[in-house]
């Protein structure tokens, strides 16, 4: 026995084959500069948390749509070519679907400590040490200290 | 939980709610605020935990649709080109802005007269002066003595030190250096210093989804705790229905839901509408009677009429070198150069444009592919290091017009989790704001360019940007042409009053919040000095 209820499971296998194919599609891993896939399986399983079930749903749903557009054929049984024209398609499209999908994929993969890390930036909640900001160089405001009052004067 | 007649009820905990409670409790009349959200807790807030961004954008969105909380009210504005943004909770609309916090101009009180256009109004800045130094004093405000585009200050010793201008401000000053354009640090309501027992900020840099640390002046923090203190009584989780009307023609109080979703009647002398443009006219429109039958205190139709924005265009530049990021508050200096009329632009009135600093990595790149300067797939992460912590830039704050068609009206089918109806937003925008946004979006182009960036992305309207909701409920002298008079009360019903920023005549091309909290404070002072026969 295991702590899953049927309603806990948001997605199926083929799914979550769709989905990580596209996580993966839109941020590669890139070894030059360290940074992982958006399909590696500890952002990946963020996804699934982060996506309900009707964001998994649409998404898929549109995939096979296109899928079916391009080839006749569901997503799984398209070859290297037409997954790659499917994802130029995607790309560029301004579907609600397409955009809830490609957000949750940006904002998991952003959130992920390894990520941060490769960025340089510090894997910590802005809150509580804050950061500093550099100095300001307030000689550059000079020229417009130099102007008159410029507002409009009204009789009141 | 009393429901005893109480002598003044509020309804609305946000900016000009909180005002009002504050500035009359020297009264010692029995007042009660009741707000449909919860009090914040700060330490909730996203900047906390490392998943800030995905936060500010669902439980904290500015949007209530995409929020979706039980304390939210939907609102339909398909048919907008601008989406509503408002927060509901002790402290409105100022937990989630970015305390960006001008003032009006004098010029602003007079645009017909100025300008042929719209209508002045039946106050001048004069009058609102003072106010703004109350505000100012309570809210506590960075900035700098100085501005040749504004009036001075009417007590510069209360202002905190200016915000830090920051690698993005020195960008973007040197760009409009060379425009020979005006630029200052802008006022903001961020406390750069300890201020009435509220930290200084710590540059959290995610000012639009609440801070963490207090240094931001959101009201559940000003104004709030000073009014409790001194005897207001705020109930939480309260959402007022509608307001009820007696035999004689005046609010006699309101029907609301408790916490419980319980249905309760809270009798008042006086009724204080605090309910921002989009809520201040629902709750009007639901509110009708044999006497008023299109709504309380609408006799001349003009209640949800006149819907004001301020139309933002989003103008960002991508520099060579690396800037602030997401690090500082997202405020830090305007540029006024074009706020006053200049025919020779192709439109009337003008526009301000607030500095943005920078932005998050997941923001960075929703920009850059929202823009087709992030591919998908094998160079993603080559094109991404180009714009990574390289981009500020601005918004434009374009004066809004008032027009009839632009409208709040009761949603026939769309309601709340209490069946209330849902405000139903018609807006479409003028040929003047489509200029303005484009004149806008190429001078700030030109400026960042001039400060080195060597690509700019803009959006104009911005579709997410309807954070000021005004005019649905005007002031007037005339009451065949406006709903309040010259104070805030109705023309129709003389115990009822309007604080928010439903009452305003136009727009200015400024963030309202520091000024409809000086109408707050106006308001009440002339209720304080007329209690003696305040329904005459």
């Amino acid at each position: 026995m295991n702590d899953i209820i049927a309603t806990d499971t948001r997605s199926n296998p083929a799914q979550e084959d769709l989905v990580a194919y596209f996580a993966g599609a839109i941020i590669p891993a890139c070894s030059e500069q360290r940074m992982l896939a958006a399909n590696d399986p500890s952002i990946l399983q963020d996804i699934f948390n982060t996506a309900d079930a009707a964001a998994v749903n649409g998404f898929c749903r549109h995939v096979e749509m296109v899928a079916d557009e391009i080839a006749g054929c569901p997503f799984a049984d398209l070859n290297e070519a037409q997954k790659e024209a499917l994802t130029r398609r995607l790309e560029n499209s301004n579907a609600a679907n397409v955009l809830v999908f490609v957000s949750i994929v940006v904002q998991c993969y952003y959130r992920d400590p390894r990520v941060l890390a490769a960025l340089e930036l510090e894997a910590r909640p802005a809150y509580p040490k804050g950061y500093e900001v550099e100095k300001s160089d307030w000689a550059l405001l000079e020229p417009v200290k130099q102007r008159p009052p410029f507002y409009k004067a009204v009789d009141e | 939980m009393s429901q005893q007649p109480v002598d003044v009820l509020i309804i609305g905990a946000g900016a000009s709610g909180a005002a009002a409670a504050w500035n009359l409790v020297d009264t010692r009349m029995r007042i009660l605020c009741l707000e449909q959200g919860d009090w914040m807790n700060p330490l909730n807030y996203p900047s906390t935990g490392l998943d800030w961004e995905a936060r500010s954008w669902g439980e904290y969105s500015v949007s209530p649709n995409r929020r979706g909380l039980v304390t939210d009210y939907p609102v339909n504005d398909e048919n907008s080109p601008i989406s509503i943004s408002n927060f509901n909770g002790v402290g409105g609309g100022t937990v989630l802005y970015n305390g960006h916090f001008p003032r009006f101009h004098p010029s602003d009180f007079r645009v017909k007269t100025l300008d042929g256009v719209a209508d002045d109004w039946p106050i001048d800045y004069a009058t609102l002066a003072p106010f703004y130094a109350v505000n100012d004093r309570i809210t506590g405000v960075a900035g700098l003595a100085g501005d040749p585009a504004n009036p001075p200050h009417a007590d510069p010793n209360v202002l905190l030190p200016p915000l830090p201008l920051g690698k993005s401000a020195g960008a973007i000053g040197t760009g409009f250096n060379a425009k020979g354009w005006h630029w200052w640090p802008s006022d903001a309501a961020i406390a750069t210093q300890e201020h009435d027992g509220r930290a200084a900020c710590i540059n959290l840099g995610a000012c639009l989804s609440g801070c963490a640390q207090g240094a931001k002046a959101s009201t559940d923090i000003t104004y709030w705790p000073h009014a409790i203190r001194r005897g207001v009584e705020l109930r939480t989780r309260c959402r007022v229905r509608e307001i009820s009307l007696g035999d004689d023609g005046m609010a006699n109080g309101v029907w609301y839901y408790d916490e419980l979703g319980e249905e309760q009647f809270q009798a008042a002398a006086v009724v204080i509408l605090a309910t921002n443009g989009v809520g201040t006219p629902r709750l009007l429109l639901n509110s009708k009677s044999t006497r008023f039958p299109d709504g309380l205190a609408n006799s001349s139709g003009l209640v949800g009429k006149n819907l004001m924005f301020h139309p933002y265009a989003m103008i960002r530049g991508v520099f060579p070198e690396s800037l602030d990021g997401n690090h500082g508050p997202g405020a830090c200096i305007w540029s006024q150069e074009f706020y006053e009329t200049d025919l020779q632009r192709g439109f009337v009135r003008g526009f301000t444009y607030e500095m943005n600093r920078g932005m998050g990595p997941a923001a960075t790149a929703m920009l850059g592919l929202a823009h087709g300067r992030l591919p998908w797939g094998t160079d993603y992460h080559k094109y991404y290091a180009g714009l990574h912590q390289r981009i500020t830039g601005m918004v434009a704050i374009c004066e809004d017009l008032p027009e009839r068609h632009n409208t709040v009206t009761l949603d026939p089918n769309l309601v709340d989790s209490h069946g209330i109806p849902a405000p139903k937003i018609d807006y479409t925008l003028s040929t003047n704001s489509r200029k303005m946004l484009d004149y806008a979006v190429a001078r700030a182009s030109e400026a960042l360019r001039a400060g080195g960036a060597t690509d700019v992305m803009s959006e104009a309207p911005l579709a997410v940007g309807g954070w000021h909701l005004m005019g649905t409920a005007r002031m007037g002298s005339d009451p065949a042409c406006s709903v309040v008079n010259e104070w805030g009360r109705a023309h129709d019903v003389k115990n009822l009053f309007v604080v928010d920023g439903s009452i305003f005549v136009t727009s200015a091309g400024v963030n309202p919040t520091r000024t409809i909290q000086a109408l707050a404070l106006y308001i009440t002072d002339c209720m304080k000095k007329r209690l003696a026969n305040l329904f005459d």
